[in-house]
């Protein structure tokens, strides 16, 4: 009995010093190996089929295309628009916003790029100049002298000493038609700019820093580019268009800002005053806030501790603890406001105590079962909400015991005043059954869908900048294909074998174009092949320099030149400007492997590219929408088929701690909520996702904590903890619905109805 | 110090050229150089030319003669007949290439931006186009109408990359083109017998074969 009592005096310290052990354990484990907060909505989504290694360069890829964006300013006049541009140019490139900033990005060193082809013509003769060449050496011959000899010609003539056919003329014109494909922009007088319907277009492109693109900053990078460029438009009297993801990203997240902080403030006002009318002090608050301070400090801390990359998703469920966090210490203020005088906190504990265990454990096993997922983002969600739920749970049991006391509650308040018992008829069969009605009318409506576009509608402003930069640059619609490679070289081939197909499909019209790095450098058994081919010109080569007048000198070193030795022209070896050009595609060595990007432009028939991309080994084939929601629907039907398995669990939990009649009974709770909110929501006509799934989690937990501590509790204390819980709940997360941003709306929306549901469940169910 | 030293004579150099031919800045659109237009045939016109290419730190020149044709809005064709066979046909999004009797050939550079605005400028040039050619380039002139000489710097960083300058000369007539590339390498053209006359169906199908 006295170890017992020593127990009891320790358990606080004991308590306290597991979760400084707990932050110190994050603490080491942060600066061991730094933690990454991911806000990219698909990069915790893994791709089906796409190995690990595939997905870190998706990754990779993904994030350089958020950093790339592009201004373009626009007006009638060009002259007008030019210097618009210089200025939003310069002032855009004091502003330290970017890495990289450019106005006329497409201006390729020539003597750099005439040095390249120059020396390494013989490697880069493309397919359709080898097969003159092989099939006819002497027509080949001829038709060198017709070019040197024509009316222009793009290589120089004074290489002919090295190059006597003529060779760099084919490769000039293969790589200049090449270039074309990297933009659709003409240079003119230092811009890169179009003109479409009277309109000119003047771009400029630019990398962001990763400090600009932190979504939180409000006055950061992003808003100071809206700043500056509004300020030029109307200076200038011209338009300024946005284009990019992390423009998007901005407004959306800035916009979710301000919309949440209203709704916050709105819903926090209300709670306290509702807490003043109902307790009449704000004592209830400080034992909240004890609570959710140290729930979410050790659920972050267990977040840190076992995942490497966080993702801010995972975060923002982790608000679903401020939920439990309310509810168990409603339960244990009220409680004590309704004790005896005698009664000690202790005394409170053993009252309230078998309901807080159960809730505790029908709770933690709606998250439990969440492990068991193979989707990180899911782990991450029962990580932070099982450890945030236990230090909750521990809290209400082992420290509000010693804090709560008789000066916090006030005799005179709603909660501390005994009610008359009303007898209630039970009422939970039949909303049972009106849910099975309900979902049984709405089947046919009722089907798992995602749809990551429509969880996002651009504001006028950036739908009118996509349009006209969609204007500008003469496409609309690309998608990306990722080539592995265990080297460059492999890498190389693959892409060659991919965009053969792709070749195929442009001259059927089934796509408008690509962009690959394999079009400005071959693989090496394409350059083999030149080479061979090459040497199928030396026959002639005596001939061809008596007719130009080449001295034997040259001769000798030509022969040597295409029939010795040679290296092979590499990435490395492409000009630095048009290298820059390409870096976005050209992904480089990720974890031993290499790997590039294919841009695939209007494609008219996705599924058709998708086939050949499954045909080639070590290609996949990514169009980030369909395959997001795909995997949002997978994701979502697994949180689906796990949640049943806890409702079934907790069934049985329910069954040992009531028995069998009452715990059969208090299980239609759960069915009723899940029924119900489901009819509801297709009612609306909204589809299962992945925001509704997660709802459901949480509506479950705190639902089913309503009806043990309902059926549990001692009369009138109980319902009115309910009740108060109830409408903080719908205070707190039921006034999400009211929010524009689609996956808050959507979560809010659940939370309501569902909750709304719980609490008809539980006073239907509360029979005297 | 040297370094000085030789930017200094190289300005004064240059400076003594420009002297020595009394090229000023002009702006063509002005009207006060319709001479220089009125040498041109406008509209379109065919005729012979002989080019002469000369290439850098080489006494080598490559000769042929053959006719010329063009069509303002088109573009140019040029028939090269001797010494060896070859049209090429350069149109504003049109690049087309036939060597001796081979079949006619697209060439994928049409597509290039840069392409585009080089073959804007020869368009411009052929046909006197002074509104895009002062949008293009910067123009010097000297001489009188009985005989001018205009020189046409290109504005474009990106044309400028490939061609250092044009020089066009003549007197009632529009005599001879010179195209200065950044190489170091020149092409000249010599016109005769030029004719301003509507083109034919069959010299029109050209640009569209």
């Amino acid at each position: 009995m006295k170890s017992l009592q020593s127990i009891h005096s320790k358990a606080p310290i004991i308590f306290i010093l597991l979760l400084v052990a707990l932050a110190a354990a994050a603490f080491t484990a942060a600066i061991i190996s730094p933690r990454h907060l991911s806000t990219s909505f698909t990069s915790m989504i893994p791709q089906l089929g796409m190995s690990e290694s595939m997905a870190k360069a998706e990754n990779v890829f993904t994030e350089r295309q958020n950093a790339n964006v592009n201004l373009f300013v626009s007006g009638s006049d060009f002259d007008t628009v030019r210097s618009a541009a210089i200025r939003l140019f310069d002032e855009l490139d004091e502003c330290g916003a970017f890495d990289e900033l450019s106005l006329d990005s497409s201006t390729i060193d020539t003597e750099e790029l005439f040095k390249a082809v120059s020396d390494n013509v013989y490697n880069l003769l493309d397919e359709e100049t080898r097969q003159r060449i092989v099939s006819d050496p002497m027509a080949f011959q001829n038709d060198s002298l017709a070019s040197i000899f024509s009316a222009f010609t793009v290589s120089s003539l004074s290489n002919l000493d090295s190059d006597p056919f003529l060779l760099s003329e084919s490769v000039w014109m293969n790589l200049l038609g090449k270039m074309g494909s990297l933009t659709t922009l003409s240079p003119k007088d230092g811009v890169l700019c179009t003109e479409v319907d009277g309109i000119w277009y003047v771009m400029i492109s630019g990398v962001l820093s990763e400090e600009s693109q932190n979504l939180t900053s409000s006055d950061g990078g992003i808003e100071a580019i809206f700043k500056t460029g509004d300020a030029i438009a109307s200076e200038f009297g011209v338009e300024v268009s946005y284009s990019g993801l992390a423009f998007h990203s901005h407004e959306s997240a800035t916009g979710a800002q301000r919309e949440m902080a209203i709704i916050s403030v709105v819903s926090v006002v209300l709670i306290l005053l509702m807490f003043f009318l109902l307790c009449r002090n704000f004592h209830i608050l400080w034992l909240f806030l004890l609570s959710l301070t140290i729930s979410v400090g050790s659920a972050a801390c267990a977040l840190i501790l076992f995942f490497k990359d966080i993702h801010v998703l995972s975060m923002i469920f982790g608000t679903s603890l401020i939920g439990t966090c309310i509810d168990y210490s409603i339960h244990s203020y009220i409680c004590t406001a309704q004790k005896s005088p005698d009664d000690a906190g202790f005394d409170i504990r053993k009252k309230i105590g078998k309901s807080l265990t159960l809730s505790f454990i029908s709770t933690e096993l709606c998250y439990f079962v969440l492990l068991f997922s193979s989707y990180d983002i899911l782990r991450q969600m029962a990580v932070i909400s099982l450890t945030g739920l236990l230090s909750s749970y521990l809290v209400a049991m082992i420290l509000y015991p010693r804090l709560l006391s008789e000066r916090m509650i006030n005799r005179n308040s709603f909660v501390a005043k005994p009610e008359r018992e009303r007898k209630l008829p039970f009422l939970l069969p039949w909303l049972a059954i009106a849910s099975t009605i309900l979902v049984l009318v709405q089947i046919p409506r009722i089907g798992i869908h995602n749809d990551i576009t429509s969880l996002y509608t651009p504001s006028e402003r950036m739908l009118r900048s996509e349009t006209n930069a969609a204007k500008a640059m003469g496409y609309l619609d690309t998608t990306y294909a990722i080539i592995e490679g265990e080297t460059e070289n492999d890498a190389l081939e693959t892409e060659l074998e991919f965009v053969r197909r792709l070749d195929e499909l442009k001259s059927q019209g089934l796509l408008d174009g690509y962009v690959a790095t394999v079009s400005f450098v071959p693989p090496y058994s394409e350059q083999d092949l030149s080479r061979s081919a090459a040497k199928a010109l030396l026959p002639y080569l005596g001939e061809q320099c008596d007719i130009l007048g080449i001295d034997k000198t040259s001769i000798k070193s030509n022969i040597e030149r295409i029939s010795g030795h040679y290296s092979y022209f590499t990435i490395s070896s492409l000009p630095e400007s048009l290298r820059s050009m390409i870096a976005s595609i050209s992904l480089g060595e990720i974890d031993g492997k290499h790997y590039e990007v294919v841009i695939i432009q209007n494609a008219k028939d996705t599924s058709v590219i998708s086939e050949i991309a499954s045909s080639v080994d070590n290609v996949q084939y990514i169009q980030t929408a369909k395959d997001t929601s795909a995997q949002l629907d997978r994701l979502s039907a697994m949180m689906f088929r796990l949640f049943i398995i806890a409702v079934l669990a907790i069934v049985v939990v329910m069954v040992l701690f009531f028995g069998w009649k009452k715990g059969l009974s208090m299980s239609l709770a759960p069915y009723t909520i899940l029924t119900g909110t489901i009819g509801v929501l297709t009612l609306f006509g909204l589809s299962l996702d992945f925001f509704v799934a997660v709802g459901l989690v949480l509506i479950v937990g705190l639902g089913l904590d309503y009806m043990v501590f309902a059926s549990n509790g001692k009369g009138d204390s109980s319902k009115k903890a309910v009740l108060l819980s109830f409408l903080t709940t719908e205070l707190s997360f039921g006034s999400l619905m009211f929010s524009s941003f689609r996956p808050v709306h959507i979560f809010g929306l659940t939370v309501f109805v569902g909750i709304l549901i719980a609490y008809l469940c539980t006073i239907g169910a509360s029979r005297k | 110090m040297r370094k000085i030293i030789m930017v200094f004579l190289l300005l004064a150099l240059s400076c003594c050229l420009f002297a020595a031919t009394d090229m000023k800045e002009v702006n063509l659109t002005s009207g006060e150089y319709s001479f220089i237009s009125g040498a041109f045939s406008g509209g379109s016109f065919i005729g012979d030319f002989k080019q002469t290419k000369a290439v850098k730190g080489s006494s080598r020149t490559f000769v042929s003669t053959g006719r010329i044709q063009i069509a303002t809005g088109y573009g140019i064709v040029w028939y090269t007949e001797k010494p060896y066979a070859s049209m090429l046909v350069v149109g504003k999004n049109v690049l087309i290439q036939k060597i001796r009797d081979g079949e006619p050939t697209h060439l994928d550079m049409a597509e290039n931006p840069i392409y585009t605005q080089i073959a804007t400028s020869l368009e411009c040039v052929f046909s006197a186009d002074f509104t895009v050619m002062s949008q293009m380039f910067t123009t010097y002139l000297s001489g009188d109408s009985s005989s001018w000489e205009l020189r046409l710097v290109p504005k474009s960083k990106s044309v400028a990359s490939f061609m250092e300058s044009i020089e066009m000369k003549g007197s009632d007539r529009f005599e001879s083109l010179t195209l200065y590339e950044t190489t170091g390498d020149s092409i000249t053209y010599e016109f005769s017998g030029l004719e301003n006359r509507e083109l034919t169906d069959e010299e029109l199908a050209v640009y569209s074969l």
